[in-house]
């Protein structure tokens, strides 16, 4: 591989690599497999790196290999499902995970979301992406995403009447 | 005046040290770049390997040729062998077969 080539993904991990962790946590929720994830997902995007189309930015182009890796992580550790989805955990276990209890609440009812909801939610609440990159990252359409986060702030705002979480449901 | 240097606070209250971040950036290249050396390095090895066995191949089959899987030539006959074998009784033929021969062969009566 051209060494401009590696000087250029050697950039892309450091500048991403806190925000990979991030996501990756976010969707598996242990601190060791989000790690695993972002490793396992720089080794992929290495190996793809020429099949790059320029489509899309790099980064948002990085960031879908972390969330493929996270979601297949997350379903090869999925343990036994049990009667009642509220027992399963709902918060990071990482060191570096601070929430008090308006964000421990959030954490509680984005975990029951469905996926696509749950995903898009993180994405465009906690990262802040545009409606066009999470597109690009989950492979959908933006109506489809702009519908799927106004449903999952409705229920989000349903479970958490009484705490004061400034969720804006734009569309 | 905000002179805190913190870090701003993260919206899902997941806050990454700087040096976690730049080791697992150091890791994860360090990953990367090893598992492609590790493909190269079997792609090399498997052409090489392809490569000798095709060199070895053609060695052996230049040294012994009759290791090559003959095709089996066609029987032929000649009409006197032929003749011979329809004298010895060993075949019968139809009559136009028999004319056929003993035209070869040159026999105008039979």
């Amino acid at each position: 591989m051209h060494p401009e080539a590696l000087s250029d993904f050697t950039q892309l991990v450091q500048r991403h690599a806190d925000l990979w962790y991030r996501v990756a946590l976010r969707i598996v929720l242990d601190h060791g497999s989000a790690q695993d994830c972002v490793q396992d997902a720089s080794i992929k995007m290495w190996s793809n790196w020429s099949s790059f189309r320029g489509d899309a930015q790099r980064s948002t182009w990085a960031y879908r290999f972390v969330v493929n890796e996270a979601l297949s992580a997350k379903r090869r550790n999925r343990p036994v499902a049990t009667a009642d989805p509220a027992e399963l955990a709902a918060v990071p276990d990482s060191p570096y995970f601070e929430a008090d209890a308006v964000l421990t609440a959030l954490y509680a009812a984005v975990a029951q979301l469905p996926e696509q909801q749950r995903l898009v939610f993180q994405f465009r609440y906690f990262d802040e992406l545009p409606y066009a990159d999470i597109a690009h990252i989950l492979g959908t359409s933006q109506g489809g995403l702009k519908a799927n986060y106004h449903h999952a702030v409705a229920k989000i705002k349903k479970s958490m009447v009484g705490l004061n979480l400034d969720l804006h449901s734009e569309s | 005046m905000n002179l805190s240097t913190a870090p701003p606070k993260r919206r899902d209250g997941i806050h990454v040290p700087a040096n976690f971040a730049a080791e697992l950036a150091e890791q994860a290249t360090r990953a990367a770049v090893a598992a492609s050396q590790r493909r190269m390095r079997m792609r090399r090895l498997l052409w090489t390997a392809t490569a000798l066995a095709a060199v070895f191949a053609g060695v052996v089959l230049s040294l012994n040729p009759q290791a090559v899987p003959a095709v089996a030539p066609a029987t032929e006959l000649t009409a006197d062998e032929a003749w011979s074998a329809l004298e010895q009784g060993d075949v019968t033929l139809s009559d136009d077969e028999l004319l056929e021969l003993a035209e070869l062969h040159g026999i105008t009566t039979l």
